[in-house]
């Protein structure tokens, strides 16, 4: 018993000092590219296949860094409270912003999967990718989908996001803190959104806060719509 | 001392509120049996909150600053978690590699120069 709850805290601390250190060996310019929660997720991976330990029993103490990520979301209220001004002054571009990427976000995942070859129902789970976790994966179970492969799409999407959305959009000489704002957090949720939290845009955290909500709720109601539309479409061709 | 104590106490009852809102827009949802994810209820029931200073925003400060700053460290077990998956991934990885990358690179790039766009036709764009 008490075995079992120490093991449970060397787990939990154990998940915060691998990040702590992969950040630190990010402020050394060799390594500077290279994303702390990828390095640190890898040595961990590597840890639990050196040492032979299962993932649901790394899990047993990990799930309460995982559950930390419930309080942590709700606590993204208070950039999004204190640069509210922002979404006033430009309420008419976020708005249609939000219905914008929603529309892209599912059709690309569409078109792309069709593309591609890939089958139906992986298509149909990757459909919510750009919707943080919980949401995505009660759309996929709505929608007939795999909620495993959703949770991993939206956690690819979101480093995707997290670690090149602001090269990206750089690339593209877009500077703008509404558009940089709004475009990370509706294409790649919590996770891009904290990409931005780190280099301390509040500004830009609070329209990102505000665009995967919005996005996650337009998400959940467009999917059916739109694949009533595409099955239509499909059935002309 | 003082100071130090006052921050502390400050943190810990902030804490507090995040976790009861997450617990009671769990439970609630769950009452009314309404498929929506608690913790997006529990945010916007925050903003509330604060927007109509039933919670003073000097008592939440510290807490959120300080857990948007860990926010990236919680989604390592998730990570750590796909290689449950890793069969299934890769069975599939053209198609969703291609989907994930193409597909977000093309969202964020389209939405940010909307939204750009948007803004120079509304005249907002010196607001930003």
């Amino acid at each position: 018993m008490l075995h079992s709850f120490f093991v449970k805290i060397l787990y939990f601390v154990l998940t915060f000092a691998i990040f702590y250190l992969a950040k630190s060996v990010n402020r050394i310019k060799l390594f500077k590219k290279l994303p702390p929660i990828l390095l640190s997720s890898a040595v961990i991976i590597l840890l639990l296949r050196f040492f032979n330990i299962e993932f649901s029993e790394y899990n047993t103490g990990a799930k309460y860094v995982t559950f930390l990520l419930g309080p942590a979301t709700i606590a993204l209220a208070y950039p999004l409270i204190k640069n509210r001004e922002v979404l006033i002054q430009n309420k008419r571009a976020i708005y249609c912003g939000f219905v914008f990427a929603t529309s892209i976000a599912i059709t690309s995942v569409m078109v792309l999967g069709k593309f591609c070859h890939t089958k139906f129902p992986i298509i149909i789970s990757m459909l919510p990718k750009s919707v943080t976790t919980p949401i995505a994966v009660e759309i996929s179970k709505t929608t007939g989908g795999i909620p495993e492969l959703t949770a991993c799409a939206v956690i690819f999407t979101g480093i995707f996001g997290a670690i090149f959305g602001r090269r990206i959009l750089k690339l593209f000489n877009i500077d703008n803190d509404v558009a940089i704002g709004l475009s990370v957090g509706a294409a790649s949720h919590v996770m891009g959104t904290s990409s931005l939290a780190e280099r301390k845009k509040f500004k830009q955290v609070a329209i990102s806060t505000v665009a995967l909500t919005i996005v996650a709720i337009l998400t959940a109601i467009f999917i059916p719509v739109l694949l009533k539309i595409y099955s239509k479409v499909m059935l002309l061709f | 001392m003082k100071l130090l104590l006052k921050k502390m106490f400050r943190m810990l009852a902030g804490f507090s509120i995040l976790l009861v809102l997450q617990i009671c827009s769990e439970r609630f949802l769950h009452f009314l049996g309404v498929k929506f994810p608690a913790t997006i209820f529990g945010m916007i029931i925050f903003v509330l909150l604060l927007h109509f200073k039933i919670i003073p925003a000097r008592l939440v400060k510290d807490i959120c600053g300080f857990m948007i700053s860990i926010l990236p460290a919680l989604f390592v077990p998730l990570l750590v978690g796909i290689t449950v998956y890793y069969n299934s991934i890769k069975q599939n990885f053209l198609g969703i590699a291609a989907v994930i990358v193409i597909g977000t690179f093309v969202t964020m790039v389209s939405t940010a120069i909307f939204v750009d766009k948007m803004m120079e036709w509304t005249g907002k764009k010196d607001a930003s």
